[in-house]
């Protein structure tokens, strides 16, 4: 019943009361008149009670349909079609802005909008308004505490009450970062593998390189002329040595042996060498939270993440100010614990953290920072590795690396590792660490009469192995891959007091042959050479702790002191 | 052409003028279930027809709401209907129907069954 029902049904009664019977009878007596009263009144009860229950159904469901609208996950408004003002919204949109709702309804849609995006949403839904069906572009709502909320938009056209839009927006946010952080990853890795592999040809001809001039020099007489210019060739060897080295830290191709290392200690350890780095009129702090925290990573690869990091700190900071170096612990529970950027799987982490109050960096600058050669420094004072490094690095141990900067406030890198559960073992002393890569020779060259198999794809590399070897006494053999090597043993019966074998060869690898040649008994030592393994990286990075391990390029003097360990190891 | 009597509800009429009349008898209470019945005689008469109806409410005692609803509903098979009333009760039975509950179709009231027969038939005011 209508209210217009109610109406009618209350004149007709005051008619009746009114004597005017019935719209046509003939006049009625007191009884009759009574009785219909009580008819007349007795049905609009009936109607009235009816209608009150019909408009407790329907109001139950207006509520519902409210509670639906609060509680949708999209983000929903509704826009008067002719001045774009928001008429209404729900509890979703205002929580997601961060703004009450009383605030939002009345304003203007655009000025929802990010300054950026507002020109180009007002136009959107002024099209939207006149009915035009155009796509709406991916827009930036404006967040209460800063920030955007980046929002797909659809609209539909509502006639009633009054001309209306309703808005539908989808949160892309998360989505938009999950792309964005893919396509990082997946160029991260790509530029990996290519320089990863660009190392490993440098590494075999760089051996060469400089075992070739250390003979020289060796042949050369005391004093001789050439003697300086041979050195200056095995320095640039080794410096380019140490560049293929951090490129195979970057690509994550270099052999590394993690060990649980107690973090805050390492870092004291280190520390000494850390200030050394650094000028006076830097400050230096260390800050190193009570209790454990240990990681599980090659403790030389995080004294080379540390020195990366200060010394950017440093070169940002030139002139005054202060670079300050933290351990700690940190839990992370859930999505809420962290910035959101981060995507850190929950778990315990080491965090450490190098901060500076230097320069700092634009966004722009932020974006590229862990890309392999990318330098803002002039030519000849960054190499642009360094942060790639530290990428590597971190990613290699399973950890996070993550760059907050602002331009003239400083920058701040944070390293998470997953934390260890097992017991930390001594950290090195610093002296020992040294550029990955470049190892530091020791003139104590061994002799020895053995007999020694090397096995080497890279012609040259063996050429020049074999050569180094026979000079000190021993007896070798040689082969260019494991087939022909176990070929050339099995066809020669007994054994070998060493193999000596690349670890990455073409059709058998050096793990493999390694495995056939102990199993027949014809291996009493091994050594391996590697500039990088990428199986190494398949099995977890580590060749495991009993086998004995060169990394190229190598000194004649390296490669013999290894030979002589490895053979007193076998026996 | 045919009668169906309810008893002690009404008669139902399809007489040869083409006017189906529904005769209350007195002293019934029109409820939800007698309208029921009504109806289906009436759409059973009719066969699917639209015909002008004559009803006479003129000796019942009340209408509940359901019946109400129920004649009010009966556009299929009426094209109009003339109520006949008479006294006080069938004349604000009669006119709560037609203002209040609002028939879906052409509806006036009678004090005569004459008087409503012409305007059915003839269409005059
Ligand atoms: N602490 C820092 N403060 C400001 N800018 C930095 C900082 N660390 C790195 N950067 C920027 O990132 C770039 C890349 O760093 P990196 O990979 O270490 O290479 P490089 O130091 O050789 O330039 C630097 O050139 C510099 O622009
Ligand atoms: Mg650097």
């Amino acid at each position: 019943m209508t209210a217009l029902g109610l109406d009618a049904a209350l004149d007709l009664l005051m008619r009746i009361a009114a004597g005017e019977a019935g719209a046509r009878g003939e006049p009625a007596g007191a009884e009759p008149m009574i009785d219909a009263i009580v008819v007349g009144l007795n049905m609009l009860a009936e109607d009235l009670e009816h209608e009150r229950a019909r408009r407790a159904v329907a109001e139950a469901l207006l509520q519902d349909e409210h509670d639906a609208y609060d509680a949708s996950p999209a983000l929903l408004c509704s826009v008067d079609a002719t001045t774009l003002r928001l008429v209404k919204c729900n509890a979703t949109l205002a929580a997601a802005l961060g703004v009450p709702r009383e605030q939002l309804v009345g304003r203007v849609l655009a000025e929802l909008f990010v300054e950026a995006d507002r020109l180009a949403a007002a136009r959107a839904f002024a099209a939207a308004a006149r009915g035009e069906t155009a796509a709406i572009p991916e827009l930036g709502l404006a967040r209460a505490g800063g920030g955007d909320l980046r929002v797909s938009t659809s609209v539909s056209w509502s006639p009633s009450p009054t001309p209306r839009l309703r808005v539908v927006w989808r949160d892309v946010t998360h989505e938009r970062r999950l792309e964005a952080q893919l396509l990082h990853a997946q160029k991260m890795q790509a530029v990996g593998r290519l320089s990863g592999g660009v190392a490993h040809d440098f590494n075999n001809i760089l051996a060469v390189i400089l075992a070739s001039a250390t003979l020289a020099r060796r042949r050369l007489a005391p004093g001789h002329a050439l003697i300086p210019d041979l050195a200056i060739v095995e320095e640039a060897a080794r410096r380019g040595a140490a560049l293929t080295g951090q490129l195979l830290a970057f690509s994550r191709q270099q052999v590394v042996s993690p060990v649980a290392v107690e973090v805050g200690a390492h870092v004291r350890d280190v520390d000494r060498m850390l200030r050394r780095l650094i000028p006076e009129s830097i400050e230096f702090a260390l800050e190193v939270a009570a209790g454990e925290q240990v990681a599980f990573i090659d403790p030389s690869q995080l004294t080379q993440v540390l020195i990366n990091l200060v010394v950017n700190a440093r070169d940002a900071v030139a002139g005054e100010g202060r670079i300050t170096v933290e351990v700690a612990s940190v839990d992370v529970g859930g999505a809420a614990d962290v910035v959101p950027a981060l995507d850190l799987a929950p778990g315990g982490y080491v965090l450490c953290t190098v901060s500076d109050t230097g320069h700092g960096m634009s966004k722009e600058v932020q974006a590229q920072v862990f890309e392999p050669f990318f330098t803002t420094k002039p030519v000849g004072e960054g190499t642009g590795l360094g942060l790639s490094v530290c990428y590597g690095i971190v990613r290699q141990a399973g950890g996070h690396i993550h760059v907050y900067s602002a331009v003239g406030v400083g920058t701040t890198v944070k390293v998470y590792l997953p934390r260890h559960g097992g017991a930390s073992v001594a950290a090195p002393a610093a002296e020992a660490v040294t550029v990955a890569g470049a190892g530091t020779a020791r003139a104590t060259a061994s002799h020895g009469t053995e007999t020694v198999l090397c096995v080497e794809d890279d012609d040259t590399l063996r050429r020049l192995t074999a050569s180094v070897l026979e000079h000190a006494g021993y007896r070798v053999l040689v082969a260019g891959d494991g087939a022909e090597a176990l070929a050339s043993l099995r066809a020669r019966g007994g054994s070998v007091d060493l193999v000596i074998t690349d670890v990455v060869m073409p059709r058998m690898s050096g793990r493999e042959l390694v495995e056939v040649l102990r199993a027949e008994g014809r291996a009493r030592a091994v050594l391996f050479l590697s500039g990088y393994t990428a199986s190494a990286v398949a099995h977890g990075g580590g060749l495991g702790d009993e086998v004995e391990f060169l990394s190229k390029p190598f000194t004649p003097d390296e490669l013999l002191r290894a030979v002589r360990d490895a053979i007193a190891r076998g026996r | 052409m045919g009668t169906r009597v309810l008893p002690g509800v009404a008669d139902v009429v399809l007489g040869e003028d083409g006017i189906l009349r529904i005769l209350h008898h007195v002293g019934t209470s029109v409820d939800g279930e007698r309208a029921r019945q009504i109806s289906a005689v009436h759409a059973e008469l009719a066969a699917g027809r639209r015909l002008p109806t004559l009803i006479d409410i003129s000796g019942i005692r009340s209408a509940d709401r359901a019946s109400r609803e129920i004649a009010a509903g009966m556009e299929d098979s009426i094209e109009r209907l003339a109520v006949v009333v008479s006294g006080p009760v069938s004349a604000v039975i009669g006119n709560f129907f037609l203002r209040v509950t609002r028939p879906r179709y052409e509806t006036r009231i009678f004090a005569s069954i004459g008087a409503a027969e012409r305007w059915l038939l003839r269409g005059e005011p």
